[in-house]
């Protein structure tokens, strides 16, 4: 059978699954709906940022506007602009957190929720490979959650247009750093999340403590990764294309580590 | 030839769970797996329909080599349908939509899968319920999903792992009916059951096995190197005592009503009626009561 052929119907099954499943529809609209309205809200904020008052009281608030200040010098540009422009930057910081929130849960079940069902065993006695069935469910668990964040970054980067000329008078668009991190490397973080899942479910017993297990080895994970490339990927374009290689790089990797860990022999016989 | 296997074995850590298997099944033929819990019965299906490699020996599926090698056994899983134990459905989808996915999974074409799902649906008598989601579906209604999930490709081999589990004597007679038209239809069909009943009525030939194999052959053979009973009723008591041949033995007496142990009924039946009329008994009745499937099977495993 052809990996396309097999890897559509994988998806579309784990679609109408998901389609079936109103436990994950509240976190498919919450999370976008979020998305949506944070660069909107940051950017019109920003302009608060660069009050005297607040620069005086808070240190740190000060070393972000002498920043800003030095961002508008070189960039040319307003400083109420280049504020607006670093909040829609900071912004997309959530589009690299939202695919992992929503991809976690599907993730987590994705393995053992098929054991508990006790779908696994007819669907391995297909002629279906290994590949082909971690791909499919990679996808399936991804592509919402990409799809989601898409949606939430272009209706945000339009309600941040409109906000600031509104509030403002002036016109922003958002930055190639915007959109790199939204759609390049929110997926790929999204992806990530989804293979270190399928790998945790594909080891566990019941879908609760794949769910927990995943949190515990995501969570620290991830602060340590954004608190280091955070700062970088905010400012410097070549630190985030950077980012977008190594995760794609670790993508492909951690995609041979599901394979490798994904023993169906071990699977079907020590299931409960 | 669907299955030629030669001495299959598969262990899991050090735990033998079949040792040295060795049989041949042809087209239209049903050969049923009987032994207790735990004797391999399982672990030998997944073998054969290329889901676990066997750990030594050797195996031909419908002309393909069983192998360790993942694509080799994708071939043999196209030809092998399975009914598992525990049905295994998603339960938020309909039936239809079950049939749909795992049709698709076996490399049907979307118009093949949609055509051959209605005429699955249909044969099985679920058309009415193909909507609904499986989850609402008995155990009855399950297994018949099961049984269209597993012939929807049309495979050259069944297996069914324990399908009347569970199952009312109108859903089981299904079954047995539609076991008999596979096979007339010349699919291959191994059976893995707890009833020998079943056994008897439907397989060429049974495996009995504990891990290794205790007896192979037809289901009638398995009763027939067994002993005899005969059982005599008399016009009233005998009064005579009677000298046995070392062939017979007597099991029973209650005044008029005996009974012998045999070991060949057509040379021995005769014997023991001459003997008695030479004693003066006035014979009534003469019975053979042949032991069963179960009793030899029981023995089979008691041995072991």
């Amino acid at each position: 059978m052809n990996t396309r052929t097999a890897v559509s119907w994988m998806i579309w099954r784990e679609f109408l699954d998901q389609r079936q499943n109103r436990m994950v529809w509240p976190i498919y609209l919450l999370m976008p709906l979020v998305g949506a309205a944070l660069p909107a809200l940051l950017v019109v904020a920003s302009a608060a940022i660069l009050s005297e008052g607040m620069a005086k009281a808070d240190p740190e608030i000060g070393s972000l506007v002498n920043l800003v200040r030095t961002f508008a010098r070189l960039q040319g540009i307003a400083i109420e602009e280049a504020a607006a422009l670093m909040m829609l930057r900071v912004s997309a910081g959530y589009f690299l957190l939202m695919p992992v929130a929503i991809v976690s849960i599907a993730g987590a079940y994705a393995i053992v929720g098929e054991k508990q069902q006790r779908t696994l065993e007819p669907v391995l006695a297909t002629p279906i490979s290994t590949t082909q069935f971690l791909l499919g469910k990679l996808l399936a668990v991804v592509l919402p959650a990409v799809a989601a964040s898409y949606i939430a970054a272009v209706f945000g980067a339009i309600a941040s247009v409109l906000s600031f000329y509104l509030s403002h008078g002036l016109l922003i668009w958002p930055d190639e750093f915007y959109f790199i991190a939204a759609f390049v490397l929110g997926p790929e973080i999204g992806a990530i999340t989804a293979l270190v899942c399928l790998r945790v479910s594909a080891r566990m017993q019941d879908p609760q403590a794949a769910n927990q297990m995943t949190a515990l080895i995501l969570i620290p994970a991830l602060l340590l990764v954004f608190s280091i490339i955070g700062p970088f990927i905010v400012l410097n374009l070549t630190a985030l294309l950077t980012s977008c290689l190594i995760g794609a790089v670790a993508c492909v990797g951690l995609f041979f580590w599901v394979k490798r860990g994904f023993n169906r022999e071990e699977i079907l016989c020590r299931w409960r | 030839m669907l299955i030629d296997c030669q001495g299959l074995s598969r262990s899991f850590d050090q735990r033998v769970a079949v040792d040295s298997l060795s049989f041949t099944l042809g087209a239209g033929q049903v050969l049923a797996l009987l032994g207790p819990n735990g004797a391999g019965k399982t672990t030998t299906m997944r073998m054969l329909c290329g889901l676990l490699a066997p750990s030594s020996g050797s195996a031909r599926i419908c002309g393909h080599p069983l192998a360790t090698d993942e694509r080799e056994n994708d071939q043999i899983r196209a030809h092998c349908g399975i009914v598992p134990e525990a049905a295994g459905f998603y339960e938020r989808l309909s039936a239809r939509d079950n049939l749909r996915f795992f049709g698709g999974l076996q490399g049907l074409s979307r118009s093949e899968v949609d055509a051959r799902s209605t005429r699955a649906l249909a044969r099985f008598g679920l058309s009415e319920r193909s909507g609904d989601r499986t989850g609402t579906f008995s155990k009855g209604m399950k297994q018949r999903l099961s049984l269209a999930r597993a012939l929807l490709h049309e495979p050259r081999l069944l297996f069914l792992d324990e399908p009347t589990a569970g199952l009312d004597p109108q859903a089981t007679a299904d079954l047995h009916r539609l076991v008999r038209e596979l096979k007339a239809a010349g699919t291959g069909v191994v059976l893995s059951t707890h009833s020998l009943e079943e056994a008897e009525e439907l397989a060429d030939e049974v495996l009995v096995m504990s891990t290794k194999v205790l007896f192979q052959g037809r289901p009638a053979d398995l009763a027939a190197d067994s002993a005899a009973e005969v059982e005599i009723r008399l016009a009233s008591a005998l009064n005579t005592p009677l000298t046995l041949p070392g062939s017979i033995k007597a099991i029973a007496a209650d005044d008029s009503h005996l009974r012998f142990g045999v070991t060949d009924p057509a040379r021995d039946i005769p014997l023991l009626v001459r003997l008695l009329v030479a004693a003066g008994a006035d014979i009534l009745h003469v019975g053979e009561h042949k032991r069963g499937l179960r009793e030899r099977y029981l023995q089979l495993l008691g041995k072991q």
